[in-house]
């Protein structure tokens, strides 16, 4: 990384070494974004195209018709799968936030017998394929009669070491004193965690919150076991089927991918910080 | 005073002095409320842990030694006689066996001797090609965006958009964009160099490859650019009085300072590609010829597809022995970055 | 308002490798109104002692007394204390008015416009009336210093607790806030046990000051007694600034005999010694200004090579070199020494202290001679600290 500060002897911004270099950067990160981008739009572009096959497009579309899309909503319940998807991922991530501060709280400021030992047991999880689990679960929630259920969808999905990792990191770094002084303006240590801590807490909890979110959104191999029934499917489950159905109508399996992906992209141009921030404390599974 | 201003009361050891002061030390309130707090709000992720993780990684080891089906039934031990001696070994034995220099090399040249070889060796082939260019790629790419680049926000997006994407929804663009008559060859006919990339079993996997390649570089460029912003400036302008120019500061000082990133996504890339699965199953759901048929996805179809699960879980025991010793090397890095936050 | 007693009070910590002592059997008594200073180098304990006051930390053994009550096992919240913060420690997501009515509206039952107006009497009092509706992030750090003064005052406690308040601030400001803080004392006149590290704080604001060291209280005394008087050579070095002389030496029954140097000693110190020196050596002491230039020669008079001298505008600071080792000394500001210049200095014969070479603890100490300076020329009150002696040393 060249230092931020280019206003020093020697650094010329002009000359032709200067433009070609600045040429190069921008050319090769400009084709790279283009390059980048090409699969959505060659998504966005067959999803409006006329042709139902997406046969012939160019990219530039001739005409564009929205006839992909309704016949997507006509023939698909697709109001059922966003429905799904919304409950999905919006229960994990207030079951996440709820749990893992509770547990990321203790872990960081309450001093109790076996702490780290527990903490190293959450953590290491994380080392579990999620393979080797995948199958007792099923097993478990086929048991239970949990199968094609939201509680089956979501239960195992709670237990995230990366939450009570990351929200541990954030309590940690409060400081103590702070807790002491709520001690003797009179709370107890529950009073001590929701009435101080947890407020503070406040930029950890929505990047966990956005973080979990969109991996739930988008997390296909769970819902794909669990979720069976037409009538549960959640988004990235529901296209994979559409696909499969539609084998060779691109345009409206086009239609459904755009669907799947237009909010997913709201959200993270929205809340790109968070996301990223999300991103990069956590390092998280493939 | 700083050694003793960190913690809330730990643990009173027994006092010595009157026996007042010996019942005090004893009745340490704060330490047993402390207990009884610590305990009560990790309970409810102990409970999800234990049914959702703990338990299932020791019900999936005994699983990876019995019979297991979900029609026929469970719970035999799947007996089998190696050297004269009866273990319960025979899923790991059917997995592994023939083993892969049988053959003549047979099963990594061809599916038909032994599909778990096979998908090893699409799985080492994915992650020998997409590990290291998706680090070079995303180094490269954070190192262009950390200059005085205009437009730094827009290109990031654009970078890491593909990040955002479901497996299911990146494998199932990709796999349009890579058709006979997808935007890919739109582009290459006129070069004369059209073909059914997708559908092909000698480029499937390579084409899986670039669909990693997709995501991966942005996912490790946000890494990158997060190592970036801890080089201290001093550093630059201690190489710039040194007198090293541009290219020199990069080698002597940008990538000796992000050795820690270095490690960090090297170990994540690894594991992130030895369990590939969404985007292949999506890409071409394992086909053509079996071409990108990965470990993880072998699982899948041997547990939900055949519902062998007491065999599908002997290869998850081998993919975790495996990915564990990478994961513990990330394990190791967590914990020293968080020593040094 | 509240005396508040130290009884035997230990603490230990679990340690890395074994336990550690953090507070050796303190006893203390912090009379009702009186401003203490807790004060010694880092770990020695009086963040500890302060926290086991304050009910943050539960002791290992020993009871604390606030008035009449036995506090030991009592939260900190029942304790009638309140505390000042190093790092002030004020909640961040709250205005200064949710700050300093936060204690209130947790410990009490007072009605709403009671808090209020208590609130808005300690804004008053501390001048940020016109900070109450912003954030603690908005203020800067001698504001925040008084909104965490005015979160303790609001609660009306027996006993205020500070840890070291004023290491965060930057010296001019620090040295305001030591005036403000004595003058809220006078005012309040409440209890107040101070922790500090700066002996120049504990000096200027302790009505008495306890040194302690190592877990164990070395001295309670006023401030002039631990300067003129104190019990062992920790109190003598740590006290004062720059700090005393410690040259070793041998008793011969007559004299002190150091390198190069004997000092006789008056009938009365020889007595000292020989009751109460344990071993051979003794260590000799000397404040920087008792070592005094002269042109005469005379027993107690020594010649220095000048090291260093450090101009400090009021006084310089001369570090001079004898057999005996290095020695600090201070001269006016308008007297020029030059590095190398040899100088001839008297040791007065009543101004030395001598401590036991092996326990350290004082055998005699100077003779004190304070006397009112001409310009007095009447007081107000009885508060004169220089003549209010009668600090118990312990």
């Amino acid at each position: 990384m060249p230092p931020s500060n280019y206003d020093y002897p020697g650094y010329e911004r002009s000359g032709p070494a200067y433009w070609s270099k600045t040429a190069l950067l921008y050319g090769g990160v400009g084709i790279g974004a283009l390059l980048w981008s090409l699969p959505f739009w060659w998504m966005l572009l067959t999803a409006v195209s006329a042709n139902p096959t997406g046969a012939g497009s160019s990219l530039i579309p001739a005409e564009t018709t929205f006839a992909n899309f309704e016949d997507l909503f006509a023939t698909q319940p697709v109001g059922r799968w966003f429905f799904n998807t919304i409950v999905f991922a919006g229960s994990v991530t207030l079951f996440n936030l709820t749990f893992d501060s509770l547990a990321g709280y203790a872990l960081a400021k309450v001093e109790f017998v076996g702490r780290e030992k527990l903490f190293l047991l959450f953590v290491a999880t994380i080392m579990v394929p999620s393979m080797v689990t995948l199958i007792p679960v099923f097993i478990l929630l086929s048991e239970l009669g949990w199968v094609n259920t939201y509680q089956g969808l979501i239960a195992p999905l709670i237990a995230n070491p990366l939450g009570i990792f990351l929200l541990r990191q954030q309590f940690k770094s409060l400081p103590s004193s702070l807790g002491d002084a709520a001690k003797i303006d009179g709370c107890n240590e529950l009073q001590t965690f929701y009435k101080v801590y947890l407020p503070l807490a406040k930029p950890a909890l929505a990047t966990l919150g956005i973080y979990t979110f969109v991996t739930t959104w988008k997390n296909f191999e769970w819902p794909l076991i669990i979720a069976s029934d037409e009538s549960m499917y959640t988004l990235p489950v529901a296209l994979f089927a559409v696909r499969n159905q539609y084998f060779t109508e691109w345009g409206l399996v086009m239609a459904a991918a755009t669907v799947i992906v237009l909010p997913v992209l709201v959200v993270f141009m929205s809340a790109q910080k968070y996301f990223i921030r999300g991103m990069t404390l956590s390092g998280m599974k493939g | 005073m700083s050694t003793f201003d960190g913690g809330i009361g730990s643990r009173v050891v027994g006092a010595v002095g009157s026996a007042r002061s010996r019942l005090a030390a004893l009745a340490d309130r704060p330490t047993t409320e402390n207990n009884l707090v610590g305990y009560l709000l990790v309970l409810p992720n102990v409970v999800v842990f234990s049914l959702f993780l703990l338990g299932p990684i020791a019900y999936a080891f005994v699983l990876s030694f019995q019979e297991w089906n979900l029609f026929l039934g469970t719970g035999e031990p799947a007996w089998t006689e190696v050297f004269g001696v009866r273990l319960p070994v025979a899923n790991y034995l059917d997995t592994l066996m023939p083993l892969p220099w049988e053959n003549d090399w047979g099963s990594i040249r061809s599916p038909s001797y032994n599909l778990w070889w096979f998908a090893v060796r699409n799985t080492v082939a994915y992650t020998a090609v997409v590990v290291p260019v998706q680090i070079v790629g995303g180094f490269l790419v954070a190192l262009a965006l950390d200059t005085r680049i205009r437009g730094k926000k827009v290109f990031r997006a654009a970078y890491f958009m593909p990040v955002m994407l479901s497996a299911a929804a990146s494998g199932v663009i990709w796999r349009w964009v890579m058709a006979k008559n997808g935007v890919l060859n739109e582009l290459l006919r006129p070069l004369g160099l059209a073909y059914p990339w997708a559908s092909s079993p000698d480029t499937a996997l390579a084409a899986l490859m670039l669909i990693g390649l997709w995501g991966g570089i942005g996912f490790n460029m946000i890494l990158y650019l997060a190592g970036l912003q801890n080089i201290p400036e001093e550093l630059y302008e201690a190489a710039r009085i040194d007198g090293a120019d541009g290219w020199q500061r990069v080698r002597h000082v940008t990538w000796p300072n992000l050795r820690n990133t270095h490690f960090f996504v090297t170990v994540l890339a690894i594991i992130g590609t030895f369990q590939v699965f969404g985007i292949a199953l999506a890409f071409a759901e394992g086909g053509p010829a079996r071409a990108t048929t990965t470990i993880v996805v072998l699982i899948y179809e041997t547990a939900f597809v055949e519902s062998s699960f007491g065999r599908a879980a002997s290869m998850a025991f081998l993919l975790f022995a495996v990915v564990f010793v990478f994961s513990y090397y990330r394990y190791r890095i967590q914990q020293q970055q968080e020593v040094e936050y | 308002m509240a005396e508040t007693t130290l009884d035997g009070v230990t603490k230990r910590f679990a340690g890395d490798d074994g336990e550690v002592l953090a507070v050796d059997d303190l006893s203390l008594t912090v009379r009702d109104g009186e401003f203490l200073v807790l004060v010694g180098p880092s770990g020695c304990g009086k963040s500890t002692t302060l926290r086991t006051i304050a009910g943050l930390e539960a002791v290992s053994a020993g009871a604390v007394h606030i008035g009449d009550r036995d506090v030991t096992d009592v939260k900190p919240k029942d304790r009638d204390i309140a505390m000042v913060f190093q790092s002030y420690a004020l909640y961040p997501q709250k205005t200064v008015r949710g700050n300093m009515r936060f204690g209130l509206e947790m410990t009490t039952d007072l009605p709403d416009a009671e808090i209020t107006e208590r609130v808005a009497d300690a804004a008053e009092l501390l001048d940020i009336t016109e900070l109450l509706d912003r954030r603690p992030a908005a203020l800067s750090g001698g504001q925040q210093q008084r909104v965490a003064l005015g979160r303790a005052i609001v609660r009306d406690p027996a006993v205020f607790l500070m840890d070291e308040p004023l290491s965060n601030l930057d010296a001019k400001l620090r040295a305001e806030m030591r005036t403000e803080l004595q003058a809220l004392h006078d005012q309040l006149g409440a209890t107040t046990v101070y922790v500090t590290h700066d002996q120049t704080e504990a000096m200027t604001m302790g009505d008495r000051i306890a040194v302690l060291d190592g877990g164990r209280l070395q001295q309670v005394g006023t401030p002039m007694e631990t300067y003129y008087e104190p019990t062992n050579e920790f109190v003598a070095t740590f006290v004062g600034s720059p700090s005393m002389n410690i040259v070793e030496g041998t008793f011969d029954g007559e004299a002190i005999q150091l390198p190069g140097f004997e000092f006789p000693l008056a009938d009365d110190q020889r007595e000292a010694v020989e009751a109460g020196l344990t071993g051979e050596t003794v260590r000799l002491g000397v404040r920087p200004e008792d070592i005094v230039l002269t042109d005469e020669t005379g027993p107690r008079t020594v010649e220095f090579e000048t090291l260093v001298v450090e101009p400090m505008g009021n006084e310089n600071v001369l570090h001079l070199d004898h057999e005996m080792g290095e020695v600090v000394a201070t001269v006016g500001g308008n007297q020029r020494v030059r590095k190398g210049d040899r100088v001839r200095a008297t040791l007065g014969a009543d101004r030395v202290h001598a401590f036991d070479g092996t326990t350290g603890e004082a055998l005699f100490n100077r003779t004190r001679d304070e006397q009112r300076p001409p310009g007095v020329v009447g007081a107000r009150g009885t508060d004169d600290r220089a003549e209010t002696d009668g600090g118990e040393t312990g």
